[in-house]
């Protein structure tokens, strides 16, 4: 056991996955738990989808518009995307959180059916640039599934960037976003900005997930924002104590699915999400089994 | 009990001529009502009748129509940080990690800006407010696991914690038992002694005019005239149509239909 740990870390892909996976889980713990309390799994869904338009641009911009632009430059050559994907996916998604955000909020009816077509137009333009971009793509089914094993050095700091970012803007603004996720008319009354605030959260949200995106892929994104806080939200009822839950399970989670990953030749999302799915069950199940013996353990905490 | 229309002290809500609704459909015509320092007004009305929309157009999240809205003396947008608003508790997540305490607090939020921190006085505000609800002790209890009785009395904590000038509740007993509704209602009433001015309003006209100082009937009209009874005829002005009274001081009986002037045109 020891020793297959070991041997794995010997592998800097290895110990930059696992640096990743314990740093997006940050911040996926700190904005899944508002995705989870305040009921918006469906926008942040939206959100991330709409984010592949960006990496579609990204791709484009990297191997169609540069290179002839700068036609002949060795930096132009070089064969690996870099982080033209990752900022185009920023872009996207940070837009998508601000429009569809806007959505919500000044139309009445059908909020859902707009966003749920959003979500679709960032997809299908991110698939058109990418039928534009000429040359090799094999690796952008990476940003569907995850590739957490592909994560580089300069992605880390990236990844860390942007925690510090959003510890600090829910450090500053965590009275106002408890207040809109718990009550938004109240906070209304008491003059707090909820439009500008709610428009921040789901900036925060777009943030979180283009880094998630890297760890399990687009297509999981949300499984793995919602479920730490779900399971976290199960034994604890204080938003702080539910961070904190939330951020530590998905650290072990990320952990423990890049081990299985590592030990079984799988597929390193897919086994974190199966990780946390099963974890997710089993926290499902465990009032049942209390309920059996009731005088056991005393409190869940 | 004595003194129905105490209108010895300041105005505190001016509604003069007020037409609001959604959608160009107006919910409410034509109200006019003055809530004076120390009132304790309950406005009955039957479902649809308005009472939330005329909360809501208090607390400036809809816009009127026509008409001006004033709580002592500023626009809705200003004079809602004096009203502390207790709503109608219709759904609820019991999941929703927060602790009495830190609803209370939120009532604090019209002081604090952006960026800025609760502080102590908040704290003292927000104890102080706990302790007239009497819920100080179960300050630490997650808000999930109190009852629904319980869960008014923190709402009420909530909006008291404002410092409000006046009290604005949405139906302080649709999720609560009889007992506790009457419990909550001897709240208010002690609440109103100690010089907070109320206006609730409610769909249970049996409870509400046995606790109220003066009630009014509201059906897209308001009929109030400070009056401490319910009287037939702002029952049957408000309700259109005859109905059964059970209410404070008032047998159980049907009132015959007959016209009035000034009578609204029949909506429904």
């Amino acid at each position: 056991m020891i020793e297959t740990v070991l041997e794995a870390l010997q592998f800097s892909f290895m110990r930059h996955a696992l640096a990743a996976g314990v740093l997006v889980s940050v911040a996926c713990g700190i904005v899944g738990t508002f995705v989870v309390i305040k009921r918006i799994v469906f926008i942040s869904g939206g959100i991330a989808h709409a984010a592949y338009g960006g990496i579609g641009l990204g791709y484009y911009v990297k191997y169609s518009l540069l290179p002839a632009v700068l036609a002949g430059n060795s930096a132009a050559q070089d064969q690996r995307p870099g982080t033209w994907p990752l900022l185009g996916a920023v872009m996207f998604s940070l837009m998508a959180a601000v429009v569809m955000g806007l959505i919500q909020r000044r139309t009445r009816q059908r909020a859902d059916t707009i966003i749920g077509v959003l979500w679709a137009i960032g997809m299908a333009v991110g698939i058109v640039f990418v039928d534009l971009t000429a040359g090799y793509k094999a690796d952008l089914m990476s940003y569907l599934f995850g590739s957490i094993l592909a994560v580089e050095r300069g992605e880390l700091f990236v990844i860390l960037g942007l925690d510090v970012v959003i510890v600090l803007l829910v450090t500053l603004f965590y009275k106002e976003l408890l207040a809109i996720s718990f009550d938004e008319t109240f906070a209304t009354v008491e003059n707090v900005p909820v439009d500008a605030i709610y428009i921040v959260l789901l900036c925060m949200v777009a943030l979180t997930v283009v880094m998630m995106m890297r760890i399990v892929g687009l297509i999981m994104v949300i499984a793995m924002l919602t479920m730490p806080a779900a399971i976290a939200g199960r034994f604890v009822k204080d938003m702080k104590r539910m961070m904190v839950g939330s951020i530590l399970l998905g650290m072990l989670f990320t952990v423990v699915g890049l081990g299985l990953s590592y030990v079984w030749n799988l597929t390193s999302g897919a086994s974190i999400i199966l990780v946390s799915g099963a974890a997710y069950l089993v926290s499902l199940a465990m009032p049942l089994l209390w309920r059996r013996r009731p005088r056991s353990h005393g409190s869940p905490t | 009990m004595s003194d129905t229309s105490a209108s010895e002290g300041r105005e505190v809500i001016s509604i003069q001529h007020m037409w609001a609704g959604y959608e160009r459909e107006p919910v409410l015509e034509d109200i006019n009502l003055s809530v004076y320092e120390g009132d304790f007004i309950g406005l009955i009305g039957p479902n649809g009748g308005g009472k939330t929309t005329l909360l809501r157009v208090l607390l400036g999240l809809l816009p009127p129509m026509r008409g001006e809205v004033r709580i002592m003396g500023q626009s809705v947008n200003e004079g809602r940080r004096l009203a502390g608003y207790v709503p109608q508790v219709v759904e609820f997540d019991h999941e929703f990690p927060i602790n009495v305490w830190d609803v209370v607090r939120m009532g604090r939020l019209g002081q604090r800006r952006l960026l800025q921190r609760y502080t102590a006085e908040d704290d003292a505000v927000v104890a102080e407010a706990l302790r007239r609800v009497e819920m100080y002790h179960l300050r630490h209890q997650s808000i999930g696991e109190l009852s629904g009785g319980q869960r008014q009395r923190v709402y009420v904590a909530r909006a008291l914690a404002t410092e409000p000038e006046i009290l604005l509740l949405d139906e302080p007993t649709s999720s609560v038992d009889p007992q506790v509704s009457t419990g909550i209602y001897e709240l208010l009433r002690q609440l109103n002694e100690q010089g907070v001015t109320i206006l609730l309003v409610s769909h249970d006209m049996g409870v509400i005019s046995s606790h109220v100082k003066s009630v009014g009937c509201l059906n897209r009209r308001l009929f109030y005239h400070g009056e401490q009874e319910i009287t037939a005829d702002m029952l049957e002005l408000a309700y259109q149509c005859p109905i059964d009274l059970i209410a404070h001081g008032v047998p159980h009986r049907v009132f015959s239909t007959h016209s009035h002037e000034g009578e609204p045109e029949v909506a429904e």
